[in-house]
């Protein structure tokens, strides 16, 4: 094998490449959804006004980050003392009571009580990032493993240095806890003192102001929690797997311009926006000279969204066959709770 | 260049420097379908800048190496499902050599993988590709040499790398 042959192999793998047509399709009605995000600036005021058919509060939605950003909630005197709404919490079942010098936790994900355990926790120290993974186990992650003990831990050990994923811990419960280590250089070392720190937690929480409220029966499954970002500025939000489709809520700050279809939602202005199959993909698709005609696959994501005031943007957007009723419905009835404790994220 | 006009020029190349990466036609549709969302939402800087096809580029990178995506997507392959991968690359059964090359580019670890096809298909320098990845060129060589030597490239073939 020489140089040449090497070039020769990535060539074919990359001759593989699909036909840049209907990527373009999709890309350009992902855009088009994405453009449609921008502008729109509600007046933070309004956010005070209360949900139309359903009980649940905007006022009671502290997620107005103003600049400069404030962590506590500002909560309108002239709200109605209803009980306060609760948005998600899990506790999370492992720690490590050792890090390196400088890095500092900015994400954590759970899937929710009811579905396997998944949850995953990452520090950051500039670009370099370390992850803890807690996930079922498969033998197939296992394979070509050194196995050690570390904590007094089965462990396994990977001898590829170029491998992020250096340590797997037996969590238990047939649970693997796995630690990646982002950067290269002495993963190894670095993991296997991570691993050595791992003890359980119970106390910390992927915890979010979001909760899921209602959904049609159709679309049910595995609802992940996600939390991430710095203590002044932060994204949190919710997805569900289904078989259906996916469908996200989220909860972030950004400055964008929606073009959808003006509606009421939570008894505020805010946009609708309907995807489906893609059918029709223009002149992005290059007519095949030969066999079976081009077709555009795919499904443009649906959306409502609603801004909380200090540009935080509350969406939900799905993958899933939803009627527009359906998705005005779903973004009405979610639950908005107190912001959730951010005070482990770093400044 | 407005964004429409990028995604045209461009979008092919773009996609094939991501089939490289990933050896996964499916995954560089998605790797790229998702960086180029994010680079329309700030197409303007990015097309003020001297590269906007680098940065492009970079961004499919990024996206590539992230272990937080690849946690979320890594399944497992069987021997089986890379044959079945060298097999639907080249359709050529003769060409046993080069399905064997295929088969292990597809089973380096990513940024090893990332190092081999900068170098090799994309055509970068060590110094480039260490400013691609933010490492030291030194880290690059390593890669790159540990990644022949598990593609049983001789060592007097390559000796431009060193």
């Amino acid at each position: 094998m020489n140089d040449n042959m090497l070039r020769d192999a990535l060539t074919t793998i990359a001759d593989r490449a699909h036909d840049p047509g209907p990527v373009a399709a999709r890309i350009t009605a992902r855009t088009r959804v994405h453009r449609q995000r921008r502008g729109l600036l509600v007046a933070a005021a309004a956010v005070a006004g209360t949900t139309a058919g359903t009980a649940v509060l905007l006022g009671r939605t502290p997620r107005v980050v103003s600049d400069p950003p404030s962590v506590s909630p500002p909560v309108s005197p002239s709200i109605s003392p209803l009980p306060a709404p609760t948005g998600t919490r899990v506790p999370l079942l492992f720690r490590a009571a050792w890090m390196p010098t400088g890095y500092a936790e900015t994400a954590r994900d759970a899937t929710l009580p009811g579905a396997p355990v998944r949850q995953a926790r990452s520090w950051q120290r500039g670009d370099d990032v370390i992850h803890l993974f807690l996930h079922p186990r498969t033998e197939e992650e296992l394979a070509g493993r050194t196995t050690s003990t570390i904590g007094g831990r089965r462990a396994w050990l990977t001898d590829n240095p170029g491998q992020p994923l250096q340590v797997h811990l037996d969590a238990a419960e047939g649970m693997l806890l796995g630690i990646a280590i982002d950067k290269a250089g002495d993963r190894a070392r670095t993991a296997q003192r991570i691993a050595a720190s791992i003890e359980p937690d119970g106390v910390s929480e992927c915890a979010v102001s979001l909760a899921l409220g209602w959904l049609p029966d159709r679309l049910t499954g595995t609802v992940t929690a996600s939390l991430n970002g710095t203590r002044t500025d932060w994204s949190e939000s919710l997805i569900l797997e289904s078989g259906q489709g996916r469908l996200d809520v989220s909860l972030a700050r950004e400055v964008s311009t929606p073009k959808g279809e003006p509606a009421t939602l939570r008894g505020v202005p805010g946009t609708v926006f309907m995807g489906g199959e893609i059918k029709d993909c223009g002149d992005a698709v290059v007519p095949p000279t030969d066999g079976p005609p081009a077709t555009c696959r795919g499904r443009v994501a649906s959306s409502a969204r609603i801004e909380l005031g200090g540009s935080r943007i509350l969406r939900v957007t799905t993958w899933a066959e939803v009627t527009r009723d359906e998705l005005i419905r779903i973004m009405n009835e979610l639950v908005v709770g107190p912001e959730p404790d951010v005070s482990w994220l770093p400044r | 260049m407005t964004f429409e006009e990028f995604v045209v020029a461009r979008l092919g190349a773009l996609l094939r420097y991501a089939t490289a990466l990933t050896c996964d036609p499916h995954q560089a549709d998605d790797i790229v379908g998702e960086v180029m969302v994010r680079a329309n939402g700030r197409w303007r800087r990015i097309a003020a800048m001297e590269q906007p096809e680098a940065y492009v580029k970079r961004m499919v990178l990024n996206e590539f190496l992230s272990v937080r995506r690849r946690w979320a997507r890594v399944v497992p392959m069987s021997h089986e499902q890379l044959d079945d991968r060298a097999g639907g690359v080249d359709p050529y059964p003769e060409h046993h050599d080069r399905d064997d090359l295929i088969r292990r580019v597809a089973t380096l670890p990513p940024r090893q993988r990332a190092v081999i096809v900068l170098r090799y298909f994309e055509g970068h320098t060590h110094d480039e590709i260490a400013d691609l990845l933010g490492c030291r060129a030194s880290t690059v060589r390593a890669h790159a040499s540990t990644a022949l030597a598990r593609l049983r490239v001789e060592a007097t073939t390559v000796g431009e790398i060193r």
